[in-house]
């Protein structure tokens, strides 16, 4: 995965706020089961999504959330990695094509 | 002009007609929504015939939803549906529906077929379509409002609302309840509105296995999700994402359009953190009755 690369959400997903929680609800019909096809995002994954909506690159996704967390950077990298791809699979994000 | 009036969630909606009605034109289920004039809120579809449906310059339109047997457009302030065959090069046909963006002013084209339906009578939906929901789910969308897989009962003036799939328990709950002199809404579609800052409850015409159907509105006092159980138990959901989820899986979604599903979970978010719901725990003795009636009674 390139660390430059952006993505964007997908205009087949909708996020909504509720409370703290952010859920990203799939706009497509046919679902099987609707509630296995949301996604809920905790804290972290929160601000990635929002970082994600600023259009950062995943470099910068990385360096905002070490920078928040003050956590090890190789723990926040392989986080995000792990949940960009998840996002990508489920068709929630797509490469952003400037 | 040929009109009748139907009025349901505290509207109504106008039906107009090119032909005739006579007493047997829509089925005997409607006959409790029929009204004799306009609310403030009137929603008129015009049904109009012909051997041939209108020709419409599409290639400007924007395309919102291709899924035969529907597709719908967007052109100027104008809303296009279009029935469409299953196979390319997907031809119109049976209706074509020109609206404005509210849907609040439908003209609706039938052809030949339609039109031998309409003469026949006992029709089961206003619109002609194979569901009034396909309206009613996108119209209420743009007015704080959506309809639910439910069961909806009226108890001393208070409206409960009973959420859950085929198979939850919905007709068997509605028995329960009419037996212990509730009202029933309906037994399978209700919609819930906000109006005035209030949150309402009103039946519609798409009943399951109970005929009973209501065109009343009461406030909507709680929201009840249905779980068959050996006891009977109330539980409190105040996990606002659980009941924002709950709504949503059992939500009737129309034709989804990207607008239709920003405002409809506007409508969710709102109020899965402004009604009272519950987790309801229940067997068939009929004693969750006096659960539900101690409520009324709060």
């Amino acid at each position: 995965m390139n660390k430059n690369s952006v993505y964007t959400p997908s205009d087949k997903v909708v996020p909504r706020r509720i409370k703290n929680k952010l859920i990203i609800v799939p706009i497509e019909d046919g679902v099987a089961d609707f509630n296995d096809a949301m996604f809920s995002f905790n804290e972290t994954g929160t601000k990635v999504w929002e970082c994600i909506e600023q259009k950062k690159s995943l470099e910068e996704i990385i360096s905002t959330l070490s920078n928040e967390y003050n956590a090890d950077t190789d723990r926040i990298e392989q986080s995000v990695l792990k949940l960009i791809t998840t996002l990508i699979e489920k068709r929630i994000i797509e490469e952003w094509k400037n | 002009m040929n009109k009748k009036y139907f009025h349901v969630a505290g509207m109504t909606i106008e039906v107009r007609s090119d032909l005739p009605f006579n007493k047997n034109t829509f089925a005997s289920k409607f006959d409790a929504f029929e009204t004799s004039g306009p609310l403030e809120e009137n929603i008129v579809l015009h049904h109009h015939f012909s051997s041939s449906l209108p020709l419409l310059e599409l290639e400007c339109s924007d395309k919102l939803y291709f899924r035969p047997p529907w597709a719908i457009y967007q052109q100027d302030e104008q809303w296009i549906y279009q029935r469409i065959k299953p196979k390319p090069p997907h031809k119109n046909y049976y209706q074509t529906i020109v609206t404005n963006k509210e849907h609040s002013h439908l003209d609706i084209y039938n052809d030949d077929t339609i039109k031998q339906k309409f003469l026949d009578g006992n029709l089961t939906s206003l619109t002609m379509f194979p569901t009034d929901q396909i309206l009613t789910g996108r119209l209420l969308a743009y007015k704080k409002g959506c309809i639910m897989h439910s069961l909806g009962i009226i108890l001393d003036g208070r409206g409960y609302l009973f959420v859950g799939h085929s198979d939850a328990g919905k007709s068997t709950m509605a028995g329960m309840m009419k037996k212990n002199g509730a009202q029933v809404l309906c037994d399978d579609r209700n919609i819930i509105r906000k109006k005035n800052d209030i949150y309402t409850l009103s039946g519609t015409w798409s009943h399951g296995d109970v005929t009973d159907v209501s065109s009343k509105t009461a406030p909507l006092v709680g929201i009840f999700f249905l779980n068959q159980s050996a006891e009977n138990r109330l539980e409190p959901v105040q996990d606002e994402t659980t009941v924002f989820e709950s709504l949503l899986a059992c939500m009737i979604r129309p034709l989804e359009t990207r607008d239709w599903w920003e405002k409809s979970l506007d409508f969710l978010t709102l109020a899965a953190g402004e009604i009272s719901c519950w987790n309801l725990k229940f067997n068939k003795d009929g004693k969750v009755f006096n659960l539900i009636e101690g409520m009324s009674h709060e």
